[in-house]
């Protein structure tokens, strides 16, 4: 059985190489990560991942506007996406998550951090094997 | 005083019979005057029938005599167409006359005998006529008078009729001198001729007639001249007539009833001429001239007339006594006696006036005298009175003047036992305030009610009424339509007086008060208008107070929301950075405890510390957020049952793992309230969790349920604005016992600050209670907490409101009487 290609985006460099080691280390995963909002889009084309955990407070690009960028790829669309986010409220994801076309664009599920791994992997099988969400109208 | 009085009498009797007497010659006069014009009328038309009667009478007797002239005619024709007649041929043409019944008495032949020829002619009627006959003087036969010597003779030759004439023959006409000039006149004229009246000779005796001759001449012998007539005379036919058998023929006798009729032989009416006098029917015929005098003297006759033979004949009719009264009707009389009749009893009626109208005057000329002596006595009382008046005018003048100038009217009222009602007086300043003359006022007592107006009468009525019954002063006011249009206010008071009869009367005054009216009116506006501005005034203040309440509220709320907010992203903030450290650490924690192989067990347990350490702070930073974001709620209807159900599961590890039996006591007859779940569940879970760490193992807690409906007012339940609970309004109240150490009394008042804790250092963040009561204050409730009055631990007494909707309200009175 192949590893899943799991896409990390967080602009805490530290916290991706934890993760990214745990994850390797505790699932069948191939593991990227990606500092930058503004590069996910271009590295999830290069690296086609089989899911995507989005951080959503970023400096130079929220996380759901990158998100949203993803889902509107006809290649990525169907790539489930998990949001990961020290941001506990909603009405602050949205302040944060950045606006697209006038309004916050949330896709779910969102995970609040601290996590455990084994919270986090349980959550990521669950999201692989349900069927996707269909592409988000612009 | 008799004396004095007695020319006065006579002047009074002449007075009291003048007009009788005017009366009576008025009445005599007229009857009179009636009866004389009916009379004359009466006489006029017995004078008109009269005349035409005589008229009629007239014209048939001189038809009559023509017609017996006629006859005479006729003989002279008959001997002037024959040489001869024979005495046979005369008697025939005779009896032919007579049966024409025309009056006619004898008729003769005469001829001429020349004395000469006397004895010759003598001789030839001896062989013709009679041996006897012989010419002889008239009426000489018996008395044997010789025949005179004469030279010519006119001897009766033939007579008819005969038997009864023939004593006649042989009589010599000339004779008698009436006869002689009668034959001689009509030789000489050739026409027939008449005699005067004359005495006819007859065997009984003589009666008044007259005779007619005509001549008959010698035929083919010329008689144009006298002389010649005179030569050949043959002789004459002569008739004779009684002159009543005549009128008799002539005249319809029966027409004659009552009038007198007279024949005169002559051209006039004279008594000497008197020919024949028929003086009524059956009357015998008389020529007495005294008889013929007294009766001469009738109111009027008819005289006519004619020629008999160139003789006139005069006839005269008057009417008798007896023809007028016939004619005449009683009218006259009767309308003489009746104006008598009418004048009697018009003058017994006058009398009868007159005598009463002299009583009447005795009468008052007694009573006449007894007023003078009482008008003396007047006159001293009229004096008196005059004092008295004169008092009291200039006192009347005084009330009069008081009255009229007073700003009002005064007036006398009177209500009769008969509801009836009146003005006995009534100043005359009532026209300046109402335009009726006081006087109409006092004729007619209605009057002023009919100006009030109609929704004040019935009130002005009862008032009366009521100021009769209860004898107290009236005053009231109302108002009234001036004669002119105008509404007056008035204000009328008076006191009432019981009079003798049952009448009351008022004695009282009536002012003018519409301005004053106008004035209070407009006053009452004012105050109206006042109050409303004051009441608007109070309603503003109050409002403004309730504003500031409000602000005040609100300001609170803001300074709190502001603080909250503030918080907030201060832990919005915070929470971030902190999160992502611990998100790190986890890692980390992770990543040693996945990679290495952990010999040792006190590693583990130290990794574990720390996850759990992680873990900890993280959920203060979570409840750190949630405090800070309580606003952000909605509500939904929900069942504090149900949620108390979900919390005790979400609680059911920590339950397990400290031994603790939970009692539920829940009401099945819990309305629904309107909450936020997550809130009301996050206070649940917060007190049991609260419970659970100040309970020793194994011991119980009790968590009971109920509904109840508010009472007394006290402690948070009031009617002012910062009472949370209403008197009367339903509430829900969950108790949660435990059977802890119970809370320190100085610690009760800040058990629900923000960051009051007794486990610092033991993961108690300060915030859960404070947290709960900011939870229950945003749902309007409130949390209590009390030390159990019985045995150890404290009791957390959550109240909620229930929102009482209509549809809310009937689920619930059914749910709690079902239960």
């Amino acid at each position: 059985m192949s590893k899943k290609k799991i896409l990390v985006v967080d602009d805490e460099e530290k916290f991706c190489k934890m993760l990214k080691a745990n994850l390797e280390k505790e699932g069948p995963y191939e593991v990227q990560i990606e500092t930058k909002g503004a590069q996910a889009l271009a590295v999830a084309k290069v690296f086609q991942p089989d899911l995507i955990v989005m951080d959503i407070l970023m400096p130079d690009l929220g996380g759901c506007e990158a998100a949203f960028q993803i889902k509107n790829d006809e290649k990525l669309k169907n790539v489930p996406i998990i949001f990961l986010t020290a941001l506990a409220k909603k009405k602050d994801q949205e302040l944060f998550g950045g606006i697209v076309d006038g309004r916050p664009f949330i896709a779910k599920p969102v995970i609040a951090k601290p996590v455990k791994t084994k919270d986090l992997i349980k959550f990521i099988e669950e999201n692989l094997n349900k069927p996707v969400d269909a592409a988000p109208s612009a | 005083m008799n004396k004095s009085n007695h020319p006065e009498k006579k002047l009074s009797t002449f007075k009291f019979y003048f007009p009788v007497v005017i009366l009576a010659i008025l009445g005599i006069s007229l009857s009179v005057f009636g009866y004389y014009s009916l009379s004359k009328h009466e006489q006029e038309r017995a004078r008109v029938g009269f005349e035409r009667l005589a008229n009629k009478l007239s014209a048939d007797l001189q038809k009559s005599i023509e017609l017996n002239l006629e006859t005479i005619q006729s003989l002279r024709d008959f001997y002037v167409s024959s040489q001869t007649v024979e005495r046979s041929e005369f008697h025939s043409f005779a009896e032919g006359i007579f049966s024409r019944r025309v009056g006619v008495r004898t008729l003769e032949w005469v001829p001429r005998v020349k004395d000469s020829e006397l004895e010759n002619f003598e001789t030839l009627a001896h062989r013709e006529a009679s041996p006897a006959f012989r010419i002889q003087e008239i009426g000489g036969q018996e008395k044997n008078v010789p025949l005179g010597r004469r030279s010519e003779h006119y001897p009766i030759y033939y007579v008819e009729p005969f038997e009864k004439f023939k004593f006649r023959l042989g009589d010599d006409l000339a004779s008698d001198v009436s006869r002689r000039e009668m034959l001689e006149k009509a030789r000489d004229s050739g026409e027939i001729s008449t005699t005067q009246p004359i005495r006819l000779l007859s065997e009984t005796g003589g009666e008044i007639g007259f005779l007619v001759c005509a001549p008959v001449y010698v035929n083919d012998k010329p008689h144009n001249t006298l002389e010649d007539r005179r030569q050949n005379l043959q002789g004459f036919v002569v008739g004779s007539w009684r002159i009543d058998e005549f009128i008799k023929s002539s005249l319809n006798v029966l027409l004659l009833d009552g009038i007198d009729f007279y024949l005169y032989d002559g051209p006039n009416v004279s008594d000497e001429f008197l020919f024949y006098h028929f003086e009524a029917i059956n009357s015998p015929v008389s020529n007495s001239p005294e008889k013929h005098q007294t009766e001469i003297r009738s109111p009027f006759k008819w005289i006519t007339s004619f020629q008999v033979a160139e003789r006139p004949w005069t006839v005269l009719y008057r009417p008798k006594p007896e023809y007028l009264a016939e004619r005449s009707t009683r009218q006259p009389w009767a309308v003489l006696m009746t104006g008598f009749i009418m004048t009697m009893f018009f003058i017994f009626y006058l009398l009868l006036i007159l005598r009463r109208g002299v009583l009447i005057e005795k009468i008052v000329t007694r009573r006449t005298s007894e007023l003078s002596e009482s008008n003396v006595m007047l006159q001293n009382q009229i004096l008196e009175r005059h004092q008295a008046e004169e008092a009291l005018r200039v006192s009347d003048g005084r009330h009069r003047e008081v009255a009229s100038n007073i700003p009002g009217a005064v007036y006398q009222f009177v209500l009769r036992p008969d509801g009836s009602m009146a003005f006995p007086y009534m100043s005359e300043s009532i026209s300046k305030i109402t335009g009726i003359a006081s006087e109409e006022i006092r004729l007619d007592g209605s009057k002023p009610f009919t100006r009030i107006l109609p929704e004040d009468l019935p009130l002005v009525n009862q008032s009366i009424l009521e100021s009769a019954k209860t004898m107290t002063t009236w005053l009231r006011e109302f108002r009234i339509k001036t004669m002119s249009g105008e509404i007056k206010w008035l204000r009328a008071t008076s006191s009432p007086n019981a009079l003798p009869d049952g009448s009351i009367l008022w004695n009282g005054v009536i002012l003018d008060v519409t301005d004053l009216k106008f004035a209070e009116l407009h006053l009452k506006e004012l105050n109206e208008e006042l109050r409303q501005k004051e009441q608007k005034l109070l309603k503003a203040l109050e409002d403004l107070r309730k504003t500031h309440q409000e602000l005040k509220e609100t300001q609170a709320q803001l300074i709190q929301a502001e603080k909250m907010d503030s918080i907030g992203r201060l832990a919005a903030g915070v929470a971030h950075e902190v999160k992502n450290p611990l998100a790190i650490i986890m890692q980390c924690i992770d990543y040693v405890l996945l990679s290495a192989e952990i010999k040792d067990e006190n590693v583990r347990s130290v990794l574990n510390d720390m996850s759990e350490a992680i873990e900890r702070a993280d959920s203060v930073i979570v409840e750190l957020l949630d405090f800070a974001s309580l606003s952000e709620a909605k509500k939904t209807s929900e069942n504090l049952n149900s949620i108390l159900e979900e919390s005790l599961l979400l609680v059911k590890h920590e339950l397990d793992r400290h031994h603790i039996k939970v009692v539920k006591n829940f009401s099945d007859a819990l309305p629904a309230v309107r909450i936020n779940k997550n809130r009301v569940q996050q206070v649940f879970v917060n007190i049991l969790l609260n419970a659970f760490q100040a309970t020793p193992e194994g011991s119980e807690l009790k968590v009971t349920t109920f509904s109840k409906r508010l009472q007394q007012v006290g402690g948070r339940v009031g009617r002012r604005k910062s009472d949370i609970f209403r008197p009367g309004s339903r509430v829900i109240v969950v108790e949660i016992q435990d059977t802890g150490s119970g809370v320190s009394e100085e610690l009760l008042d800040k058990i629900f600050e923000p960051f009051f804790t007794t486990r610092r250092g033991k993961g108690g963040t300060g915030l859960g209670l404070s947290v709960v009561k900011s939870i229950m204050e945003m749902h309007q409730g409130s949390v209590e907490i009390t030390n159990n009055a019985e045995g150890p631990g404290a009791t957390v007494i959550l109240t909620f409101n229930v929102q009482e909707t209509e549809e809310n309200y009937n689920e619930q009175e059914k749910n709690i009487s079902g239960g």
